[in-house]
């Protein structure tokens, strides 16, 4: 099978992808039996009852005007307001959907008419969402190369710290771990503390590497 | 080959000043000395990263700083880092300083280098996001690790703009 991945991580698309496997009510307009979709059974569909499905299934469903969407709980300007609240007092993220980003999008582009006051939602969104970035970038002032853990992010978010984080991160990691040695070999005098570092497991691979690349100059290379 | 193993591999290519500690029969050639064949204890050589860390480990050499890790840079460095112009001291800036401290350990050096690696990378995340602005002056600054990190950065902030626009474009 032909390589289908090009990139090494996640694009916008792949998340968006994902996201739109989330479950979602509905209320059905039309009378169906259960179906199968990806190995998961949904439906049955009968008027007045409501459903959960995958966003997908439930967007495509509104397309055609099979459907209407319930909007998930956390969509509401109440639950906004209150998550903007605590996004402005606390240092913290505030707990939203892993997915929030997306699910909201793509709720407000193609089911608007479902969502009670979408205009004012798209507001809170927008502030949450600059909150949000601001505290990443905060983030990113304070970085120490220690291990973080990070909670209530969103996927949206990682994808777009990714590139300055990781890099950013892995040269000071690799910056730190060259002064880390120094507490193992103090007492030692000064060249026997270079001999052991370079000795050291760490820095061997390296070395060996480069021996390799400049063993053809193998006349000085007996010489010890 | 990656990104990163074409940076590893250039960043053991600056010439880095040795000084030998012993008498070395046969080296001459080898170091593009043109009066003998061999090389005197306490003659000042460049030789490139690669073959000077080998000899420093074997306790041939002691090795001193390139040009481009001297005071003055790290002067600079330390009190403005977004105006050290990166690209003309060494392209492989960062890479090249980790392999050295790697070597020669020098826990000040460090500090300064992850200070100003952090501000610059911060500079970097903010810049990206500003997509009508002008960042050329700004990019010639940076090494080529930056670089990538700029080019990168700039992709996911121009997708997530262009998505912006539309959705904008669709409720107006």
């Amino acid at each position: 099978m032909d390589k289908i991945i090009t990139s090494d991580t996640f694009t916008a698309e792949d998340i968006k992808f994902l996201a739109e496997y989330e479950l979602i009510t509905i209320e059905p307009f039309f009378r169906a039996d259960t179906f199968s979709l990806s190995g998961i059974e949904y439906g049955p569909f009968t008027p007045p009852i409501k459903t959960n499905v995958p966003i997908w299934v439930a967007l495509t469903l509104k397309s055609q005007k099979l459907c209407k969407i319930i909007s998930p709980s956390w969509l509401t300007v109440e639950n906004l307001t209150i998550l903007l609240d605590s996004e402005t007092k606390e240092t913290r993220f505030s707990a939203v959907p892993f997915y929030y980003a997306e699910i909201s999008r793509m709720l407000l582009q193609s089911a608007e008419d479902d969502l009670k006051s979408p205009g004012e939602l798209r507001m809170l969104l927008q502030q949450l969402k600059e909150k949000r970035e601001n505290k990443i970038r905060i983030g990113l002032a304070n970085l120490e190369p220690i291990p973080h853990k990070i909670n209530n992010i969103s996927a949206r978010e990682i994808h777009i710290m990714r590139p300055t984080f990781v890099m950013v991160f892995d040269s000071l990691r690799r910056i730190q771990e060259t002064t880390l040695k120094k507490s193992s070999g103090q007492n030692l005098s000064e060249t026997t503390r270079r001999t052991v570092d370079i000795m050291s497991s760490q820095n061997i691979d390296d070395l060996m590497d480069i021996e390799g690349e400049i063993a053809d100059y193998g006349e000085f290379m007996t010489y010890d | 080959m990656s990104d990163q193993q074409i940076e590893e591999f250039l960043a053991k290519e600056p010439k880095v000043p040795v000084k030998f500690n012993h008498d070395v029969q046969g080296l001459g050639k080898y170091i593009g000395s043109t009066k003998s064949n061999n090389v005197a204890t306490n003659q000042c050589v460049e030789l490139p990263f690669y073959i000077a860390a080998v000899l420093f480990k074997r306790r041939l050499v002691t090795m001193d700083r390139p040009a481009f890790l001297e005071n003055k840079v790290i002067n600079a460095l330390q009190v403005n880092p977004l105006n050290v112009n990166l690209r003309i001291l060494c392209p492989q800036f960062y890479t090249f300083a980790i392999k050295y401290l790697e070597l020669y350990e020098d826990p000040d050096l460090a500090e300064i280098l992850i200070k100003s690696k952090k501000i610059r990378g911060l500079e970097i995340f903010d810049r990206a996001k500003r997509i009508y602005e002008d960042h050329n002056e700004f990019i010639e600054k940076l090494d080529d690790g930056e670089q990538l990190m700029f080019e990168k950065q700039r992709a996911i902030c121009e997708d997530s703009y262009v998505d912006y626009l539309r959705d904008f474009s669709k409720r107006s």
